[in-house]
């Protein structure tokens, strides 16, 4: 495998993109680049916390889906 | 006088294929069935999407603004869009192009990627940075930099990256798109995707290196 071994992390940590074979050999290929589970946590605490810190609360605003609807409503 | 000329207001559609050299064209209004199928798969993506205005512009004005924009434009040219394929990544499309030529016009020189900044991050990895500062005594370097940065740490981390790259963090990473979908909303190959990504990790882990060291949680370097 080419990745880096920070990319082979945030393969395994997204998953979406992987098919149960696909993880199977990244978790393999983490095992022998001496990877170890301390290190798989820290990266996916790292990437929460960038989720959590960048969030902003996430919600539309009510004001802004009515405003929606009512462009949808015009054409 | 051209039919045309009569109903402006009327969209065509030609079908796949055609006959001989010019395919025959059926004239449709747009119809409801299309708007209702629009209506039912986008708007539950409103607050997804104004997450993802919120992290690219990090003001709420803005986000509000950037998603009114996207909404508007994928209702005027649904005509565009092809029944069946993933709405979720023409609608980040749109949002994202909306964003992207926003901050164009108020930059007035393209941004250049510091190379110096780039190369200083190519290996850096925060975990055995924080592990070798640590030496033998400490404890764990997740309690160092992560419950001890600020959330005013990562933001400021995510706003240093170039924008090429802080849009592939935010829409692979934070918003959670496949590969794929990041690549359709960018319109750039999943190789140049992954690419950006590694580089953006590493940028991003140098910059809370440089927070955690500024804020004292680290020792200076030699």
């Amino acid at each position: 495998m080419n990745e880096d071994l920070m990319g082979l992390i945030y393969e395994l940590l997204n998953r979406r993109d992987l098919s149960p074979e696909m993880e199977g050999r990244v978790k393999e290929e983490l095992k022998l680049r001496g990877c170890c589970k301390d290190r798989i946590e820290f990266e996916q605490r790292v990437l929460l916390r960038f989720r959590e810190a960048t969030s902003h609360g996430g919600c539309c605003p009510d004001r802004l889906k009515k405003k929606i609807q009512s462009l949808l409503e015009e054409f | 006088m051209k039919w045309y000329h009569i109903f402006p207001d009327l969209k065509f559609y030609t079908p796949a294929g055609g006959t001989g050299a010019v395919g025959i064209a059926r004239i449709l209004p747009m119809d409801a069935t299309r708007k209702k199928e629009f209506q039912e798969k986008a708007l539950p993506l409103i607050d997804e999407l104004y997450g993802a205005a919120l992290r690219m512009s990090r003001n709420p004005q803005a986000a509000e603004d950037l998603v009114s924009e996207a909404f508007a434009r994928a209702w005027k040219n649904l005509d565009q869009f092809q029944p069946g394929t993933n709405m979720r990544a023409w609608l980040y499309r749109i949002l994202t192009n909306a964003y992207i030529n926003n901050y164009r016009r108020k930059r007035r020189e393209p941004e250049k990627i510091s190379v110096d900044a780039y190369d200083k991050a190519e290996d850096f990895y925060l975990y055995n940075r924080l592990a070798s500062n640590a030496g033998g005594a400490s404890p764990d370097p997740v309690k160092v930099a992560v419950d001890h940065l600020t959330d005013v740490h990562f933001r400021k981390a995510l706003r240093s990256l170039p924008e090429e790259y802080r849009a592939s963090i935010i829409l692979y990473d934070l918003q959670g798109l496949s590969y794929q979908e990041v690549s359709d909303a960018l319109e750039v190959p999943i190789g140049t995707i992954r690419s950006r990504l590694s580089r953006g990790r590493k940028i991003l882990q140098k910059a809370l290196w440089d927070h955690a060291r500024d804020a004292g949680l680290v020792a200076l370097e030699n």
